[in-house]
Parts: structure tokens; sequence; C-alpha cells
């Protein structure tokens, strides 16, 4: 492909091509609420509370016209809010005032800023962030900036925030969407680096290194306890931010991808120019009795309770159906934009004869809709009015399509990336008067340092000197890492064996099917258990594997040491019972017969002694 | 800039610069650049409160050789509201007219400087509840005063009772009143006793959460407040949330109602009485209590305000001191209305007995009523001994199933008419507005 030619080689060069990425991370953090005491855990059983709300206009509402007609559109919608008597409260249902600030919470994100090397504010000032989404109950987020002046390698972290967790979306219908409470209000630190980050490669690295510093603080750990997105613009392109990235292998590819887009779009901007194309005439004409007797079983089905209406690109044609990331086209765009208004899709005149319509058909519709040769159609099938919403929004897609890349917000899917909704002005912030400004003191700055932990980066180096660096290098990236540093502080026991267990032994025994149903506590029991040379570390898969939960000591029992007299008994017996055998053969058999109740090393020293007798 | 310290005072003015205004500031070799903000009555007074381009307010602690420069003059008109687009209501509509008294309800919050102001413009109104259009022609707002609901006195009460039957003399089919929440049924209490010959709905109405959020309840409040007051229940009422959600308001009688939570939306709930009815944001009305007065657009409302300004409330409890009644005699007052326990009890035999001094206090011609601290329920004069004491040997009156503020409320307004005690009984005794039931509705418990 030709596209593909051009594009490998501008790609090569990414400062030519001037891409700029900015990487903004959400960390949640491991602590009760930020505004009230309620636990910050997600919760998958049914709630028994439920409130609906409307939103209301706002005084002096401005800012921005998309802001405005997104405002207008939520005002439709009745907000479904779900809750639990025993773990929400009246404040996350905006039915009492805030209470004082989680200082744990502040405390962790004032850590977090410091390793990034950020200057702490003297004076905290929480704001509201209207938010018109519904997805808080007050219709607003809180939020604080704490800190300002970071960076990581060389990129800047202008700023650090605190800030409140929206609620989680749990479903949405035509007149209502439902969020779930238990979110709303956990504490998480926003991470915004500016846009210097200029290649895919450099902005996957530069997240991973964000990521190992907050992992280094007491922060949550798993499916969506840590947000990313990433803003990309390429020269003459704009900016585009796209959510929810979900790893950082994705990262760098959709980077790329995104810059794919946006360099075909301007590319098929300056096609669009040297055709002179300007506008494009709202001539939308109703087609459904040119299709009457079509085969195509997509158009009879739609038909049955809709109409089929076209409008003409003019000067489009070739253009709809170019690729413009790999596996979608122009035409994808256009359709993205399409079922905003309800429909499934579209139909353009680029990818025809398809769907069951004929090359004939296509000419008919041409003509219909007064296409020439350059021109190029459009059909969506839906009842009336959502099919006319629907070309209006495909109309004013195509119509961006002349000036290049519109500034958007997009969802990541896969290595690819969709419209979601335009880019929102600049969110509107005042103070939350409800909630005192917070001085920062010296004190509390003292004992922030105090406790400021070591980077995962320079707790790697530690653990590289006490066992092989590839071990540490596995445990600081484990799940289990903040039970193996809770393990080893807690217990005197070797390290490296913790490690391994943690890591390889854990993963061993799953990758045999085996469920292990061990607690944070098992682990630490049997690791003093260890420690008191109670069990012998060889036993320590097998105890593992057959632990139920919260009961250790029961799985322990069958492992148990031998007691050193038993243990010379069973020794001298096999000893005799196998005179003549080399050593290593016997060893193996008294090991198997203790299965796991001694300690290998003290086994060949009674052996030897036992021989030598 | 009244919040600041002197040395941060000093600053600013040699800056020439005024709060909004976009300034560079230089402390310990760090600039920040932003609008100056004016200091929040709490917090550090030698912190200065810059707005960053970004939105955030921060605060930075004065230190000697801080610099600060004024680069341009702000936008102007903080503080005041943004253009607004002109809204006319509808002739066509039914008349109604507003009183705006204060509280959350008519205040709104400046988005960059976080000040509260006050909403005073029809507009300005219209802008929280724009539907209000579609229901009535909301043809004057006035404010006859602003106040904090905690900050209201009788004398006010007087003020809006006058406006109130001056706007339903003219023509409106009825009145709101907006009004901050702590004291609205002290108010709802007072225009139901002092609006006499009333044929037409006096609506009260409040906010528990300011209309700079769109989680405001404002907006369903004044809606369903409207329709209330163009219906043909021709009471004084309160009219707000009936529950946590956006679904319905409740019409609960001004001498029925009460305060039952700090923050909650649905905070007014109806003591011993069903609501009036509920009233939802598209119109619908449910009536729900029998007794209430029908519209008669022909008659017209006086207002009768004289008022006791020597009027009491107390609250009895273990260990309280009756000596506290001596000191309202030597002030002179003339009625107390006692919080009693359970079905109306002060402390009787034991050695902080209350008996001897109201007995004197009676002799000497003050009023002394008792209601209940249950809050619901009827106090009663005669089930034990020690509420023979009272109410028969002691002559305080017994206030029915009348809640503590509204026989507060009651008494002096009697007062203001009578001060011949078995008058007094007479009238307390005597249901005058609604606030006493003789029948007590079982559901209404805890509605």
């Amino acid at each position: 492909m030709v596209w593909l030619k051009a594009w490998n080689m501008v790609s090569m060069n990414y400062k030519k091509l001037g891409l700029k990425v900015g990487i903004e991370i959400h960390q949640q953090l491991d602590t009760h609420k930020l505004f009230c005491e309620c636990p910050s855990s997600l919760r998958s059983d049914a709630p028994d509370i439920i409130i609906k709300r409307k939103l209301h206009a706002v005084v002096g509402e401005t800012g921005t016209k998309d802001q405005a007609a997104e405002y207008e559109e939520a005002r439709k919608k009745t907000f479904i809010y779900e809750a639990y008597s025993d773990s929400t409260c009246l404040v996350e249902m905006d039915e009492e005032p805030p209470h004082p600030m989680n200082m744990e919470a502040l405390r962790i994100a004032m850590q977090i800023a410091m390793l990034f090397g950020a200057k702490p504010v003297d004076e905290i000032q929480v704001m509201r962030k209207t938010v018109i989404d519904g997805s808080n109950t007050s219709g607003f987020q809180r939020t604080a900036l704490i800190a300002k002046g970071g960076s990581i390698d060389s990129v800047k972290i202008p700023f650090i925030n605190l800030e409140e967790d929206a609620g989680r979306r749990i479903s949405e219908d035509e007149s209502s969407i439902t969020f779930r409470l238990d979110r709303l209000g956990i504490p998480e630190v926003e991470i915004a680096t500016d846009a210097s980050i200029n290649s895919p490669e450099q902005a996957a690295s530069v997240a991973k290194k964000i990521g190992m510093i907050l992992r280094s603080c007491h922060v949550k750990r798993g499916i969506g306890s840590i947000r990313q997105d990433v803003n990309v613009s390429i020269k003459n392109g704009e900016r585009v931010e796209i959510k929810h990235v979900q790893n950082l292998r994705a990262m760098s590819k959709l980077i790329e991808n995104e810059a794919l887009r946006q360099w075909n779009l301007i590319e098929i901007s300056n096609e669009l120019k040297k055709r002179g194309v300007k506008k494009i005439p709202r001539d939308f004409v109703v087609l459904s009795s040119k299709l009457e007797h079509t085969k195509s079983n997509l158009l009879k089905k739609s038909m049955n309770d809709g109409i089929v209406l076209g409008v003409r690109l003019p000067s489009f044609s070739g253009l709809i159906g170019k690729e413009i990331q790999p596996g979608r086209r122009l035409g994808s765009e256009f359709a993205d934009h399409a079922k905003t208004a309800g429909v499934s899709g579209i139909i353009h005149s680029d990818e025809l004869p398809a769907y069951g319509i004929t090359e004939e058909e296509k000419q008919i519709l041409s003509r219909a809709l007064n296409c020439g040769e350059k021109d190029a159609f459009v059909l969506v099938v839906a009842r009336p009015a959502v099919a006319e919403k629907a070309l209006d929004r495909v109309l004013q897609r195509a119509e961006q399509t002349i000036d290049g890349v519109p500034r958007e917000v997009r969802a990541a899917e896969g290595t690819n990336t969709r419209f979601l909704r335009p880019m929102p002005g600049a969110a509107r912030l005042y103070p939350e008067t409800d909630i005192p400004p917070i001085k920062i003191t010296k004190d509390f700055l003292g004992d922030v340092k105090s406790a400021l932990p070591k980077t995962l980066v320079e707790r790697e180096k530690e653990l590289s000197k006490v066992m092989p660096a590839e071990l540490a290098r596995q445990i600081i990236r484990s799940r289990n890492y903040d039970l193996f540093e809770e393990i080893i502080s807690e217990i005197k026991t070797d390290p490296k064996l913790v490690a391994t267990t943690l890591t390889s032994i854990v993963k061993d025994l799953k990758r045999k099917g085996i469920i292990i149903e061990m607690s944070k506590d098992d682990y630490k029991e049997l690791f003093r258990l260890v420690a008191d040379e109670k069990v012998s570390k060889d036993a320590i898969p097998q105890i593992i594997e057959h632990a139920k939960r919260g009961e250790i000591r029961n799985a322990v029992k069958r492992f148990e040491m031998l007691p050193d007299k038993e243990l010379k008994k069973i020794i001298s017996e096999i000893v005799k019972a196998n005179q003549g055998k080399p050593k290593k053969e016997i060893m193996g058999i008294v090991m198997s017969r203790v299965s796991g109740r001694a300690d290998g090393k003290k086994v060949m020293k009674l052996l030897e002694k036992e021989m030598r007798k | 800039m009244t919040g600041y310290s002197q040395a941060l005072k000093t600053l600013i003015k040699e800056s020439g610069a005024g709060v909004g205004d976009r300034v560079a500031v230089s402390v310990e070799g760090e600039s920040y650049e932003g609008l100056l903000m004016p200091r929040p009555d709490i917090g550090d007074e030698s912190c200065l409160i810059i707005k960053l381009d970004n939105g955030y307010n921060i605060g930075l602690k004065y230190k000697k050789g801080m610099e600060m420069k004024k680069l341009s003059a702000g936008e102007g008109g903080l503080g005041k509201a943004k253009s607004i687009s002109k809204l006319v209501f509808d002739p066509k509509k039914p008349p109604v007219s507003l009183v705006a008294t204060g509280g959350t309800i008519s205040s709104r919050v400046d988005y960059k400087t976080g000040g509260v102001y006050m909403l005073m413009s029809p507009e300005e109104i219209l802008q929280s509840a724009p539907e209000l259009a579609n229901v009535v022609n909301l043809r004057s707002i006035e404010s006859p005063f602003r106040k904090a609901s905690e900050d209201m006195e009788p004398k006010d009460w007087a003020v809006i009772a006058k406006h109130a039957a001056k706007c339903l003399n003219n023509g409106d089919n009825g009145v709101i009143v907006t009004h901050g929440t702590d004291t609205l049924h002290y108010t709802s209490a007072a225009l139901s006793f002092m609006l006499k010959n009333l044929h037409k709905p006096v609506v009260l109405v409040g906010a528990q959460r300011s209309s700079d959020r769109g989680s405001a309840d404002t907006t369903m409040n004044l809606i369903c407040s409207a329709h209330a007051a163009i219906s043909d229940i021709a009471e004084v009422g309160i009219c707000m949330h009936g529950s946590m959600n956006d679904d319905y308001c409740l019409f609960i009688r001004g001498t029925k109602v009460r305060k039952m939570h700090t923050s909650r939306r649905d905070a007014f709930r109806p003591i011993n009485e069903y609501p009036l009815a509920k009233v939802w944001p598209d119109g619908r009305m449910e009536k729900m209590n029998k007794n209430c007065k029908k519209r008669n657009d022909k008659e017209k409302a006086t207002a009768d305000t004289k008022f006791e300004e020597k009027t009491a409330l107390l609250k009895v409890y273990p260990g309280s001191d009756p000596n506290v009644l001596d000191y309202f005699a030597s002030k002179k007052y003339r009625g107390i209305v006692i919080e009693g326990t359970g079905l109306g009890h002060v402390p009787t035999q034991n050695v902080k007995t209350w008996i001897p001094q109201i007995k004197k206090l009676v002799k000497d011609g003050v009023a002394i009523a008792v209601t209940s601290q249950t809050i619901y329920g009827r106090v009663n004069a005669n089930v034990y001994t020690n509420l023979r004491i009272l109410y028969h040997e002691a002559g305080a009156i017994p206030c029915e199933d009348m809640q503590p503020e509204i026989a507060y409320v009651k008494l002096g307004w009697v007062l203001g008419h009578t001060k011949d005690l078995d008058e007094v009984r007479k009238l307390m005794l005597t249901n005058m507005a609604g606030e006493i039931t003789t029948s007590i509705d079982a559901r209404a418990f805890l509605y």
C-alpha cells in the first residue's frame, strides 16, 4: 500500500512528524475515602439504596458551546445512584457536607509528589470542578493542587493533584444513567506530564517509571486502580486525548496509530482542498423508494420500520474508503459519529457494491443523489428522526475532514482509537467552601519526608544484593510485592526464599491448575513456621497446594519437622536396608520417605554420619 | 483584601492590584502567575491566594522578599452575575409573587472567588429554575430584608406577613416565600397565625444545597412550590423535597412541620399529621389530607402581626435548674414554653423541682405552656400524679400535640393580643391554624 510506504518513511522520524505526547495518570490511594470515613472498596453484590436525581440548571452557567450542548443533553437524563447502607454514607449521596480531608491520603499523595521532586504548596485549597455527566452526586468533583514542578527523567510534571474518584458507571439507557457510589470519593492522585514526550517508546517508558514510583507508595493495586490517558498531536494535527489505555504495551502502539491517523487525516484534508471542497450542502434525500426491490437483506430488514436516507459528499470519492489506521477507514470515523445518534452504522459509496447492494443499485442511488464522478455518498437506515440526526453527525464530521484533525476525546479500542466526544472546554474550578484551606506545616512535611518510601528502582538495587538480580526484578513487579515486603519486615527469614515462593513457586502451582487459597496472613504464618524451623522450607510448595483458606495450621501438620530422634531412626533403618548402594541413591530414598518433614541439608549431614558408622 | 495579613495587604497595595487582577508573584526563587483572589475567612491570613491558569487556587506563604507585580486588570465583574439571557414570564400564566428573604435558596457562588452572593432579579431566580416560566407568571420579586434564617427575629415575620397579604390582595394567586431552612418552620407557623382570613396558598421554600451545583434541590423545590402556590390548597405551608430523590415535594402545613435533619434534602417532615399534598415537578398533585381550606379568590387576607417578644422557649432535662425561670421573671417575660419530657413532665418530686417556681410565675401572671421534647404525640395532664401536679395545681397549660417551636410562636402571638391568663389558656387550647390535631393519624409518625 502506498500510504504504508509513505508512513514508514515519516514514522522513522517522530521529530520531523512533530509528535507531542503527554501522559495523565490517575492512581487510587490505599486508604479510606477522601472526604468521609467510608471504605474505599468496590462491591459486586446488590445495592440496598437507590437514589434518583436530575441535573439542574446552574446559575450563571456558561462555558463553551460543546459543554453547553452536552449539558443540555445531560439535563434530560435521570441519574440513578446505587449505594450500600453499610459502606456508603450521606456524604457520597450529597446529603451531608464533606468531612475534613483524609490526612492519610494527603500524606501518601505528598510522598508521591516528593518522589517526583515536586514542591508542596504552602496552603491547599480544595476546588470544585464542575462535572455534568452525573458521575458525581454533587455536580462537581473535589480536587486540590498539592504540589508543583515535579519531573520524571527530562519530562516535566507541572502539577500534582489529589482528588476524589467519580461514581462507577454501571449501565445506561435512553433516559437514565446508573452509577454506583462505592467508587465515589476514593482518593486518587493525578500525575500529568507536559507534552514534551516525542516518541511512542519514550511515552511507554515514562509511564512505566511513573507507575514504579506510584507503586512504591501506599496505593491500590489491581484492575481499575490506575487509569492512564494519553494526549497525542503531530505537526498540523490537533491535540487528541485517548482515554483508558489498558497497558504499556498497548500504549506505544496506540500512540503510533494515533499519529498515523492524524497524518492520514492531514493528507485527506490536503487532497480535499486540492479538489476545491469548501462546504457540504445539507441535501438529504429519502431513497427508500429506489430500493424497493433490493435483494440486500441488510436493507430489507432495517427498512421495515425505517427509511433509507442519503447525502452527497462532493469530491469525496475514494477518500471515505481510505484506510487511516490499520483496519479503520475515514468511513469508520463517520460511523462513530453516526452511532452517537443511535444507528448501528453507515453505508458509503466507496465500499459498494457490498452488503447485497449491487453495482446497479449503487448507480441508481448515485443518480438520485445527483452525484458526479468525483462525489461520494453516505446512507443510513433508521427511523426518520434518528436517520436525520445520524446524517447530520456524519455531515459535521465530514466538514471537519476539510480542516484536518478534529480536537476530540477518543477511546482506546485495541491499539486503535474511536471517537468518544468532543474535547471539552477548560473545566471550571471554584473553591470548595465546605472545606477550610489546609495549611501545609513544616511538621507535616517532616513527617512525610521521614516516612518517604524507597522507590522501587532503589529497592530493586538493594534486593539484588541478597538475591539474583532476575528474582529481584520479578518480585518488584509482582502483584505479591507488598506482601513480600510485609513478610520480610515482620519475620526473620530469607528474602530469597520468600521471593521465590511468591513468584515462581506460586506461578508453577497455578500453571498446574491448582487453586491457591492462601490469604496474606496464611503466608505470614507459613514463613513464621519456617523461620522457627517447625516446617522445612522444602515443604512449602506442598503446603501451599493443600492449605485451605485461614487453616494454614492444619495444612502444616503433615509437614511438621520430624524430631531428630525419629529422623535418625529412619535414616539408620534405610541405610541398613540399602547397604552398598551409593550415597546419592540412599539420600533420595530418605528424602522421599520424610516427604518434606526434614531439611535436606540436615538429612545429608545425619546420613553421612550414619554411613560412616 | 480584608482577610490578608498586614504584610500581604502592603504588598498588594504597592503592586496596585485588586481582586481578580492578573499578577506575577515571586518568592524564594519560584514564580507564579495567576489571578489574585480574596482571602477566605478561615485559614492562614499570611497565605496569598492565587488562581493559576489551570483553575486551581493555591496559597503562597508570605516570606520576606516576596514580590508582586500587576500584569493586567481582571475581566471585572467579579461577584456580578454574567450576562443572562432575558427571560420573560407569560402574562397569561397565573400571577404569583415571590418574597426573597435570604438563605441558601437565594444565594449563589461566584465561580471565581467562591464568595456567596444574593440572587435578586427575577432573571437570576429563573436561571436556577427556568421551568418556573411554564407554571406561573412571577410578576414581582421583592426582598424586604436579607437574612440567614438563624438570624431571623419575630419582627421579620410581621414584615413577611404584611407583604404576603398585600400581594394576595393585589390579585396574586399565591405567594412564594424563599427563606433559609434553619428556622423556616418558625416562620411558617408565624405566618399561619398572623394571616387571617387566608384563602390562597402561601408557600415557604428553602434549599439544602446551594444553587451553584448541578445537584441543587432549589430547582425542584421552586417548581413544586409554584405548583402549590396556584393550587386550591389555601394554607400556609412548606414545600420541599419529600425524599432523597428528585421525584416529588411534600407540601406540609406551616404549623405541623419541622426541620428534622441537618443536611438531607428531605429534612422537613410533617409532625402528628399527614402532609397536605405530594407535588410533582410536572404539576401532578396528590392531596393527602382532607383537613385543608379551599381557595376563594374573592376573600381578602389581613395581617394581624401583634407579637409579644417577651416569650421564651426552654427545655428541662435531668439536672436542669428551675432557677432559670427566675431570670425570665426578672426580665419581665410574659410567657414561657417549656419542652417537657415524655407526656409533658418537668422535674417534680426531687430537689430541683420546677413546680414551686412555675406556681410562682403563674401567680404573677406569666403564662407557662408545656409541650414535649419527644416531638411526636400529645402531652397529657392526667395520666400520672406528677402531671396532675403540674397542670392542675401549678397552672401550666398542656399544649396538646403542638411541637415546641410552634407552641412558642403561638404563645407569642396570643400574648400579643391578650395578657389575661384565662384568655391565654383558652386561645392556646383552641385550634387556630391547624396546629392542634384532634385525631392523630397513626401513619404520620416518622413519616
